[in-house]
């Protein structure tokens, strides 16, 4: 018996090795595919002068820029800086890309949490209530509602969100940014500068900037919330009908439990294991979601740097950024594999 | 600066240049066709060239006899073509950037392909391409494409040398002796009027070549809310200062300010761009600056200036007892340590090229500096130190060799201009504080500090300045949003003259036509079927205005030289 969990604990380390040693090609080869048509389309100098300077002087500054430069030493040399933890300097505005990671990306990890939270209080109780009312109407109508809002793309739910609630509509809530720029600034000065909006207003203790954050982080969190919450309601639903067709669901209800115990008791728990597997891996959808988000929303996180880093064509930001977000992706996929291994003794072999 | 023009002018009306130009076709062919140096009738009026030039095109009579559009007018484009044995109708092959230029572009495109059809003379394909790519291949792969331009500096120079000298940025091959002399003589003409009289003359002469045909002039435009008393000045200095703005009629209200430009870097010698230089006038002083309302450069840091007698040297007495907001002394070592950091560094991305007629700088005295000029009596001296090169920095916390980092001109307080600066984030939210010690030519600030937003998209930019979130939305809305909120009681609109051109490039050597003279006619019939006004009023609401020649309307020495000669 003790030989047999000795072979157990080793199978599940050498998976885990085995999985732990690939997120490093992994991420080489995201960097790679980044690195090398950044180089194919253009530069950030002509982004930005190509319409006002002589050919020979674009040449003179592409050159003083390093650009012109063998791809090959370009790319070894960026491997080296990253390896040693320095992404370089973004050249559209001298920021430090470790700085932009940090900063925009507790941004985008605020808007992730922000969507968390409207996907799981909307797709939830959505997807309990198909499965309960099983091909009756409120199914039908909320297997409708999770298709349209899965389907619809976030940046035209943001627009749509935008004109309901902005000034030119209900004028209720704040249509761009994390916060009210007076707000921001007034958190700034009382050295609160977390990059996580939500914890420096908590810290403040003023009702006035935590609601001001709040209702800023609402429409962008409907919007990318909801594309979640669809995908949520369906993985509900139908894990949760599978689960009331099993054996033990069937023996509750035999023993006369009432079915409303059946479904929150002894149902649902176990219908949100799959839902937690596949979390994982929505969350790093949800970081490509977060971009279109951030963008229709002036949110400043990873994807609204990235878009405008994009436009300018800084190869050294958008290596970075890529890079960055490879690596969380990556270091994310290895956590799911280790909870699916931990759990489930099957992926081990 | 409102556009007041009309609509009248109907598409054959704008033909009505076309038998006048047929008249002048004849001295211009002649003059492209081997007398370049030929200081003919092509600098004086257009009018003139018309009644010399009447024997020589029978049409001309007939359009110089009506101003109503008639058959006459086209008949007019299609005898320029016809008299340099054109085959029409001609395949023009037009690229635009969609990116770049603002979201209108592939509209007023669109615009000019049609008018352009409509004559018949002309079958046009439009390319589009993305910006990166557009400005890489525009010299050796596009014969007639789109490009905008905004000044370095608000002097007809600006507009004229960088376009129209051999070797210019185009790289559209046009080189034009005479017009090459005409730029070196105004560049060094110091008698005002004489020079403005040359840089009419200039224009006149390169209106004849069109190597570039100028379309719209943009305008500066700024929407307030309803509590902003002070609006900003919009001069033709094309300079966004702040401290001209007050809200409120309180002198301590801060204003809350939007825009869509970027900044690339706070150090001077790191950018060359709008958003940039916004800042930087506001936070650093210069040797020279512009006085809201004057687009003459004032001194600033300096009590005066004054070139030397063989004009070789332009010297200037520093302002005694100047500080910067840290304390440091500001003096003349500083002013020669920020030019020669900008030629030490030449940052890719940087203004130094603006320096090329810069040789040495020396400070003899710690209240004098001496600019050693390449060209003696460079008369756009003083516009340069007033450009983005101008700015003044702290010599005790920049760097000689590199750029300094952003949070380290914040942390070190080392600003002198109209403000500070509190926060930073850049491209984010930038908040400036007044600065007291402040006695420049903006004039100390009438409102309690800026809050700058940075926006990326304009509508939400609009959206922030119709809720009252902002009181002042500047660079850059559309022009549809602008036309919207000219109607708005919650917001006014507010004009000033414009430096921003948009503008057609001709490569004189590979656009269509077998000889030199053919591509010239061709060149002239487009000139002749484009309708500025329909282009100002239908595709940017009136946001830009026609440009009838290369400097633009509002800057000394601007003309109409090509409405002019092509009689639009």
């Amino acid at each position: 018996m003790a030989t047999k969990q000795r072979s157990n604990s080793a199978a599940l380390l050498r998976y885990l090795g085995v999985r732990l040693a690939l997120v490093i090609p992994t991420a080489l080869i995201l960097v790679t595919l980044v690195f090398c048509p950044m180089r194919v389309i253009g530069d950030p100098i002509s982004a930005k002068l190509g319409g006002e300077l002589t050919p020979d002087e674009l040449v003179r500054r592409r050159e003083a820029a390093g650009y012109n430069r063998p791809i090959l030493v370009q790319y070894f040399e960026y491997l080296g800086n990253v390896v040693r933890g320095d992404f370089g300097i973004a050249s559209k505005d001298n920021r430090k890309i470790l700085d932009v990671v940090l900063t925009n990306g507790a941004a985008t990890v605020e808007l992730v949490c922000w969507s968390l939270i409207i996907a799981f209080l909307v797709g939830i109780p959505l997807g309990r209530l198909a499965a309960r009312y099983h091909d009756r109407l409120a199914d039908v109508t909320i297997r409708f509602f999770a298709v349209l809002v899965y389907a619809a793309p976030v940046f035209f739910l943001g627009l749509v969100l935008k004109l309901i609630f902005g000034a030119h509509g209900l004028g209720v809530l704040p249509t761009s940014m994390r916060v009210s720029r007076t707000t921001e600034l007034a958190l700034a000065d009382l050295g609160y500068d977390s990059h996580f909006m939500i914890v420096d207003a908590l810290r403040s203790g003023q009702w006035a900037y935590i609601s001001d954050v709040l209702r800023h982080a609402i429409l962008p969190a409907v919007a990318l919330g909801l594309m979640e919450a669809g995908i949520f309601i369906r993985l509900i639903r139908i894990n949760l009908l599978e689960t009331l067709r099993t054996d033990y669901v069937v023996a509750a209800r035999a023993r006369g439990v009432a079915e409303r115990r059946v479904v929150s008791k002894h149902a649902f728990r176990n219908a949100l294991i799959p839902v937690v597997t596949v979390m994982g891996m929505e969350i790093a959808l949800m970081l490509c979601g977060a971009i279109l988000t951030e963008t229709t929303f002036e949110w400043p996180g990873l994807g609204y740097a990235l878009s405008q880093y994009l436009l300018a064509r800084d190869f050294v930001a958008v290596q970075g950024i890529v890079t960055a977000i490879a690596l969380v992706v990556a270091v994310i996929s290895f956590l799911i594999d280790v909870i699916n291994a931990l759990v489930d003794p099957r992926v081990r072999y | 600066m409102n556009t007041q023009m009309g609509k009248q002018m109907a598409f054959s009306k704008r033909l009505t240049a076309a038998l006048a130009l047929a008249a002048t076709a004849g001295l211009v062919l002649s003059a492209c066709g081997g007398s370049k140096h030929e200081d003919s009738s092509t600098n004086t009026a257009a009018a003139t060239d018309t009644a010399q030039a009447t024997d020589t095109a029978q049409a001309t009579d007939q359009s110089t006899e009506t101003t109503e559009p008639t058959e006459a007018t086209l008949s007019g484009a299609a005898q320029v073509l016809a008299d340099a044995g054109v085959t029409t109708p001609v395949a023009l092959t037009i690229q635009y950037n969609p990116d770049h230029y603002g979201d209108a572009s592939a509209e007023e495109y669109g615009a000019i392909k049609e008018q352009l059809e409509e004559t018949g003379l002309f079958n046009v394909t439009l390319n589009s391409t993305e910006w990166v790519t557009y400005s890489q291949e525009r010299i050796d792969n596009y014969s007639i494409y789109q490009l905008g331009w905004f000044p370095d500096y608000p002097d007809a120079d600006n507009y004229l040398s960088v376009f129209f000298s051999k070797d210019n940025f185009l790289g559209n091959k046009f080189d034009e002796p005479t017009v090459q002399a005409l730029i070196d003589e105004q560049r060094i003409t110091t008698d005002e009027a004489a020079r403005t009289a040359l840089i009419d003359q200039l224009q006149t002469e390169v209106a004849q070549y069109l190597p570039t045909l100028p379309l719209l002039q943009g305008q500066q435009v700024a929407v307030i809310g309803n509590n902003v008393n002070e609006p900003p000045v919009l001069d033709a200095s094309f300079q966004f200062r702040f401290a001209s703005i007050q809200k409120d009629s309180d002198p301590t209200a801060v204003v809350k300010v939007g825009t869509t430009d970027t900044v690339t870097s706070l150090d001077p010698a790191g950018s060359y761009d709008n958003g940039s230089y916004l800042v930087q006038t506001n936070v650093y002083p210069m040797v020279l600056s512009f006085a809201p309302g004057n687009p003459v450069p004032a001194p600033e840091l300096a009590e005066s200036c004054e070139f030397s007698e063989d004009g070789a040297t332009y010297t200037c007495k520093i302002k005694d007892g100047l500080k910067w907001a840290n304390g440091n002394t500001l003096d003349a070592n500083d002013v020669k340590f920020s030019f020669d950091r900008q030629l030490t560094i030449a940052d890719p991305e940087g203004p130094s090229s603006l320096l090329g007629s810069l040789d040495s700088v020396t400070v003899p005295d710690p209240l004098t500096v001496e600019f050693h000029l390449n060209a003696p009596n460079d008369v756009t001296w003083e516009q340069i130190l007033a450009s983005p090169v101008g700015p003044i920095v702290d010599d005790d916390v920049f760097s000689a060799t590199e750029l300094t980092p952003d949070d380290d001109i914040v942390a070190a307080n080392a600003f002198a201009g109209a403000y500070t600066i509190k926060t930073w984030k850049i491209n984010e939210v930038a908040e400036f504080s007044p600065n007291p010690d402040y006695n420049g030519v903006q004039g100390q600030p009438k409102n309690g500090g800026i809050i700058m937003t940075y926006y990326k998209e304009s509508s939400n930019m609009r959206l922030n300045i119709e809720s009252g979130e902002d009181d002042v939305a500047w660079r850059s809305l559309t022009a549809t949003d602008i036309a919207s909120l000219e109607s708005s009681d919650a917001v006014q609109v507010v004009y000033g003259p414009g430096g921003e051109i948009r503008y057609m490039v001709f490569n004189v050597e590979t656009m269509p036509g077998d000889t030199p003279e053919q591509k010239l006619a061709i060149r002239q019939a487009i000139a002749m079927s484009i309708d500025r006004e329909e282009l100002s009023e239908v595709v940017y609401a009136g946001t830009y205005a026609p440009l009838c020649s290369y400097v633009p309307e509002g800057l000394p020495g601007a003309n109409t030289a090509v409405c002019d000669r092509y009689n639009q």
